[in-house]
């Protein structure tokens, strides 16, 4: 089984690049490499059970990316203005309604849920719905450009980090259990 | 007066909406399409070295990175005064075509193809890409999942990593491809090809053998007169990677053709007080407002406005697709704003044939990728097509290549006006007298969806979508109705 932590967001766009910072704690913490550094050729195959990887991605693109792992956890930004700046909130894919049945995702893509139900039609190696975990830090500053992250999300960089590990420690143990 | 307001609902700053003032009539007064705003880009950038551009642009948005890349590299080479060897323009060029493939197909079989394919009336649930697949089979799907996957492979390859390609620097690049992956790259490259046959002729079957399809393309409520802009390269055919700025007016006689340097005596910015983008315009034609015609300096920059200002594709079957296209439609140029997706795919066609010409080029393979910058730094401008419209960078340093000042014109910047155009004229054809069809949500949708528009930040928190919010609000500014989506 292969789980793959994907810190989402832009790096650049201030407390955006928060999915970024808590998949580099959480590399940290648990001494898992990150994936997704520029290499002078081709990625050589991963044959770690856990990959780490960054990216700016959602809809199409970041379902590729899922193919082939059967564990998912998402690190992002949240914004939705209904929690607090710098909560932690984690829920699966399957607990969340797919408001874009359309192609409204955004100007350019389409829901991750559409491109996953479009992934597994065409035989995709894909996880379902509720082994895709989201970690998500609610943040409101998100369209100024900016390394840094806001006091109050740099704060909760560390709580979303320790969700993570917690939920990958559920993963491996289950994994041990299922596997005799 | 009524307000209608289209509102992406996860971003609570009042970015990216549409408001429809309606008048005492019930008829449409005006409407205001706003685009969400990136802010402090320039500020971000003074300070840092100008080689780090093309890194830290492709992260601007998670849409079209390889575009920044390549602008970036290309205003970092103006500003060392470096010509690239022609290998690392090639080597360039090639990812780019890969990248074209990849974004045109998403467009049209995601995005802009569902509402022909399953229909412009469908449900809302059906039309999207596993509409597209229940109606057309199976086999449409796995094609475009593979020509994505070939895409992707060649940036990797090229560019050095997944997604946000690493590799052009000023004066060239840093990776030498080697005889084996060129072999891949073409093999891929003559299956896109393929593919894009493919895509005209479903476009072709489905599309244009409709008649109700063909009215909805040839109809009034999506044409505009306008200038059209694009590319081109030393023959005056499409390019996406190099060339001349060419303008035509809506007539289709050439306006003016510049060097990318000499953007700003041609382009000027109109600035409105309900939005904090500009609106690009043509300097020397001048601002009259959101209107078409040979006096306002309104202009477009998607598939078709490159077609409509070049004379022609570089590559023998796009070029034959080209003169089919313009026979169709009534000659040169062509206006109906829904006809950008039969551009797009003559553009996925050429890409793919030009992919196949420089994965074959004798020098490809040359490891002579690089010219070390050896001029002191002081300003330059590049500029590249996008997928969705004209892309310039502008950058200035000091003498040790630090920034001082950077100005960006985005894609979806230059067809800021007409989007707001089209997506006005929509909105009157379907609210007449207060009464508003039910359709508007969707015809309003394929206004601004036909210029691919790129709000690239909106991709990217949680949940990640834009549904549509439509407010109306009676003469008297009152709520009256919310259609949401």
């Amino acid at each position: 089984m292969r789980i793959i932590i994907v810190g989402l967001g832009n790096p650049i766009l201030g407390d955006d690049g928060v999915g970024w910072r808590v998949a580099e704690e959480v590399s940290r913490l648990s001494g898992i490499p990150l994936g997704d550094a520029p290499l002078p050729g081709l990625s050589p195959p991963k044959p770690d059970p856990v990959t780490i990887e960054r990216y700016s991605l959602a809809g199409l693109s970041l379902m590729e990316r899922l193919t082939g792992f059967e564990r998912v956890i998402l690190i992002d930004s949240l914004n939705t203005g209904w929690h607090p700046q710098g909560a932690v909130i984690h829920f699966t894919l399957a607990d969340i309604d797919d408001l874009t049945y359309g192609h409204s995702a955004s100007a350019h893509d389409i829901s991750l849920k559409n491109a996953l139900k479009l992934g597994r039609r065409m035989g995709e190696p894909l996880p379902a719905d509720e082994h895709i975990h989201i970690v998500a830090v609610e943040a409101q500053h998100v369209y100024d450009f900016r390394e840094e992250l806001s006091p109050c999300i740099a704060e909760a960089v560390p709580a979303a980090a320790k969700k993570v590990i917690e939920l990958l420690a559920q993963m491996t143990t289950r994994l041990e259990t299922e596997t005799p | 007066m009524e307000r209608i307001t289209i509102d992406p609902i996860t971003r609570l700053e009042g970015h990216g909406k549409i408001d429809i003032f309606l008048d005492e009539n019930g008829n449409v007064a005006n409407s205001y399409f706003q685009i969400p705003e990136l802010r402090g880009f320039e500020r971000f950038c003074v300070g840092r070295p100008v080689e780090e551009m093309p890194l830290l642009t492709n992260r601007i948005c998670g849409v079209c990175p390889e575009a920044h890349h390549m602008a970036a590299a290309k205003a970092a080479d103006a500003v060392y005064h470096v010509d690239p060897p022609r290998t690392a323009k090639l080597l360039r060029e090639l990812l780019y075509m890969a990248f074209y493939c990849t974004d045109h197909t998403t467009h049209f079989y995601a995005l802009g193809g569902p509402d022909f394919i399953v229909g412009p009336d469908a449900p809302v649930a059906e039309r999207n890409i596993l509409g597209v697949i229940h109606k057309v089979g199976l086999e449409i799907g796995g094609k475009v999942i593979q020509m994505r996957k070939y895409g992707h492979k060649v940036v990797e390859m090229i560019g050095g990593r997944k997604v946000h390609p690493a590799t052009a620097i000023p004066g060239g690049v840093t990776k030498i491809l080697s005889e084996e992956e060129r072999k891949e790259i073409e093999a891929m490259g003559r299956w896109a090809i393929d593919f894009a046959l493919f895509s005209l002729q479903a476009f072709n079957d489905i599309v244009l053998s409709n008649k109700a399809y063909l009215d909805l393309i040839l109809g009034d409520v999506y044409y505009h007169r306008t200038y059209s802009m694009g590319l081109v390269d030393e023959n005056n055919k499409v390019n996406f990677y190099d060339g001349k700025v060419r303008v035509v007016d809506p007539d289709g006689k050439e306006f003016v053709k510049y060097e990318p340097r000499d953007y700003m005596h041609h382009i000027a910015e109109h600035v409105e007080p309900w939005t904090y983008l500009k609106f690009p315009y043509l300097k020397n034609v001048g601002w009259k407002g959101f209107v078409d015609g040979k006096d306002s300096g309104v202009y477009f920059a998607t598939p078709l406005s490159r077609l409509n200002a070049a004379d022609g594709m570089a590559t023998p079957r796009a070029q034959e697709q080209y003169e089919k296209m313009y026979a169709t439609l009534g000659g040169k140029p062509v206006h109906h704003r829904l006809a950008i997706h039969w551009a797009r795919l003559i553009e996925l066609l050429y890409a793919a044939e030009h992919w196949v010409e420089l994965a074959t080029d004798p020098e490809i393979t040359s490891p002579n990728v690089h010219k070390k910058p050896t001029e002191t730094p002081t300003e330059g401008v590049g500029i590249v097509e996008a997928p969705r419209g004209t892309l310039t960078h502008h950058y200035w340093t000091d003498e040790k290549g630090l920034l001082t000042k950077v100005n960006l014109i985005v894609g979806t910047t230059n067809n800021y006006a007409p989007i707001q155009m089209s997506t006005n004229k929509a909105a009157r054809a379907l609210i007449k007298g207060g009464k508003v069809n039910e359709g508007l949500l969707n015809m309003i949708e394929m206004a601004f969806r036909a210029y691919d528009p790129c709000f690239g930040c909106a991709t990217h928190s949680l949940p990640g979508q834009m549904p549509l919010e439509v407010t109306i609000h009676n003469a008297a500014g009152e709520v009256q109705e919310v259609l949401k989506r």
